[in-house]
């Protein structure tokens, strides 16, 4: 196949791949481009396609050597960014004033299951007093990395993942299926008590992970 | 006491392949197709064991008129040593050198 009858399509996955080899492997993307022009349409298309995803790796590759092992202090504020909101908010749902351990079955029966809503509400508390768990045992753990360098484990990494997942899923299913009035978890609220307590214990799994060293002789790591 | 890690059978495969012909120079198409390594498989692996001084690599003209030179590839002695290394350990493993579990 020649230049002339190389397709348009061909022609824009090579240049979009030379385009994201990193430009220390230019002369690869000269390589497979020379290539191409000595396959017949349908391979030279197949050809530069692999082209375009070889060099997605080799933009990528370096990526995965980096590492999200950060600073201890820098780890403090991510705890307590991650932990400390969902913490604040579990012991305010469970001691505070109107929190959990004062109600009774007065107060239940009065202000929520005779109140559009309220049982989906009451259905949300119990959830949050098991899922929100995740906030105070994670800032537990956060604080332990940070102090003793002792990441969490996966077993237990997974079930604080799971925790908040599955109270957010309830809590979900449950309003559509429920009368839940005016009340509806907002964005803000579901960032703050599940999305960044379970970034937060992902990245406490992380750093349980074994320091990958970096091998010291080439025969160690090949392929 | 390094360890020798045994390479993927992917890399295991254009090993063999660049093996059966070791001072001959290969294009890239050529690798693919006795292979079976796609070119989003064998370009990684050709800039990996060339990185790491297995493999060398020129600009050969065309033996057709019109058409740009080639790429070509060839291991080099210290990757021939490589190769034959990772082939004593693949066997040991029970691994046929093209990457594949062999039967018993």
């Amino acid at each position: 196949m020649s230049r002339g009858s190389t397709s348009w399509l061909t022609l824009a996955l090579l240049a979009v791949a030379r385009r994201v080899l990193p430009r220390e492997r230019g002369q690869w993307g000269d390589a497979m481009q020379a290539e191409l022009f000595h396959l017949s349409p349908a391979a030279a298309r197949r050809w530069a396609f692999g082209c375009l995803v070889a060099a997605i790796k080799q933009r990528f590759s370096p990526m995965q050597t980096g590492t999200f092992r950060i600073n201890r202090w820098i780890m403090l504020i991510e705890v307590l960014g991650c932990f400390g909101f969902a913490t604040l908010a579990y012991y305010e749902f469970i001691f505070g004033p109107s929190g959990l351990v004062r109600l009774n079955g007065e107060i239940i029966d009065k202000v929520f299951l005779n109140s559009p809503g309220g049982t989906y509400i009451l259905g949300l508390w119990f959830g949050f007093a098991i899922g929100g768990l995740v906030g105070p045992i994670g800032l537990w753990f956060g604080l332990r990395y940070v102090l003793l360098n002792r990441a969490l484990t996966r077993r237990v990494g997974i079930v604080l993942v799971a925790a908040p997942i599955l109270q957010s899923v309830g809590g979900a299913v449950s309003a559509i299926w429920m009368d839940t009035g005016d009340y509806s978890t907002s964005l803000g609220i579901f960032v703050l008590l599940t999305v960044l307590p379970i970034v937060g214990i992902l990245h406490l799994m992380y750093l349980a992970k074994p320091v990958a060293s970096a091998p010291t002789d080439a025969r160690l790591a090949v392929g | 006491m390094t360890r020798l890690r045994r390479s993927s059978g992917q890399t295991l495969a254009l090993l063999h392949s660049l093996m059966e012909a070791p001072r001959s120079w290969h294009h890239g198409y050529e690798l693919s197709k006795a292979t079976g390594l796609l070119s989003g498989t064998l370009y990684p692996i050709l800039m990996r064991l060339s990185d790491r001084g297995f493999l060398e690599h020129k600009w050969q003209p065309s033996e057709e008129a019109g058409r740009p030179p080639r790429h070509v590839y060839r291991l080099t002695a210290k990757g021939v040593a490589h190769a034959r290394e990772q082939f004593e350990i693949t066997v040991e493993a029970g691994v046929e050198p093209t990457g594949t579990l062999s039967r018993a």
